[in-house]
């Protein structure tokens, strides 16, 4: 990054949280922020990703805590599930206010 | 992994899972044939009861056996049930006030049998209401013409004259119970056949 780069409080780039930042991982997180809980099923139909990787990213979630797993019963039918945590929901507004922060360098170049 | 893809419809295009197989239309019909049955015979009141009873849990067996190893399971919150209570008070008592202004406007406001006539109006927007607040999750066009269908039917079936008290009530229901049926069944049958059942449902590795 520049020297002179202008000080328009820009949060450090190395503050983003990792776990979140990742397309296919946000892209689970928005799956799961409007559900209440969802199976493995669902989001790897919603999200469109090999199950290999969909199984790695939720379980780099769940090391994160922002996603528990659940072994339940729907009807008699076992089911495992996902849903997002109170951490997981609170990583994301922080996410989303520095995404929004980091954006606005754009804005004031304009 | 998915392309044009647009967080503000991940959760309306999920709600709208709810609705892919077709079995709440199935169930729907099923409802409307026992009001078909019972509606004027008070000997089978008692299939009300067994409706009741038997609806939800049915769907939700069904839902488990059938959609869920197809589709995959998802659980969105549910609306807040003092807006949803709320909301059919409104239209339930905005439909009586409808008919009651109709019945008044036609000088037949104390004639019982002219409300007995108006049962299949009064159904009909009631039905249409339950369509509509279904199409508002499910933006699915079956459920708006279910909706159409519901009230158009109950209001021309007011006039001409049927056997029995409550005759054209139990044509309305026919009707509707036929046409929930056949869209429920049609909607099933593309849905099992674009949906194969996934036999491992699980991740490979954890």
């Amino acid at each position: 990054m520049s020297a002179e780069a202008p000080d328009i409080g820009l949060i450090s780039l190395a503050e983003i949280d990792r776990a979140i930042h990742e397309p296919a991982r946000l892209l689970l997180l928005a799956h799961l922020f409007g559900a209440e809980s969802a199976d493995f099923l669902y989001l790897l139909r919603r999200t469109g990703l090999t199950k290999g990787n969909l199984s790695a990213h939720l379980r780099k979630l769940e090391e994160a805590r922002y996603v528990d797993v659940e072994k339940t019963f729907v009807e008699r039918l076992p089911l495992t599930v996902y849903r997002l945590t109170d951490a997981g929901r609170r990583a994301i507004g922080t996410y989303r206010r520095q995404m929004l922060d980091i954006l606005a360098v754009f804005d004031a170049g304009a | 992994m998915t392309t044009a893809f647009d967080l503000g419809e991940t959760r309306p295009s999920g709600r709208r899972e709810a609705y892919l197989d077709g079995l709440l239309e199935l169930a729907i019909g099923g409802l409307l044939f026992i009001v078909a049955l019972a509606t004027g015979r008070p000997a089978f009141y008692w299939t009300y009861l067994i409706a009741i009873l038997i609806l939800g849990p049915g769907l939700r067996r069904l839902k488990a056996h059938y959609t869920y190893p197809r589709i995959g399971y998802v659980r969105f919150p549910s609306d807040d049930p003092r807006s949803v209570r709320k909301g059919v008070t409104s239209w339930v008592l905005g439909v009586f006030v409808l008919v009651a202004v109709a019945l008044t406007l036609s000088g037949h406001f104390a004639d019982r049998l002219a409300w007995r006539r108006a049962a299949p109006a009064m159904a009909g927007l009631m039905f249409a209401g339950g369509f509509l607040y279904l199409a508002r999750q499910s933006h699915l066009a079956r459920h708006y013409v279910l909706a159409a269908a519901s009230a158009l039917l109950g209001i021309l079936l007011v006039w001409p004259t049927m056997e029995g008290a409550y005759g054209n009530l139990r044509v309305w229901a026919i009707m509707m119970a036929l046409l929930s049926l056949v869209v429920g069944a049609d909607v099933l049958r593309r849905f099992v056949r674009d949906h194969p059942r996934v036999e491992d449902r699980m991740p490979d590795v954890r």
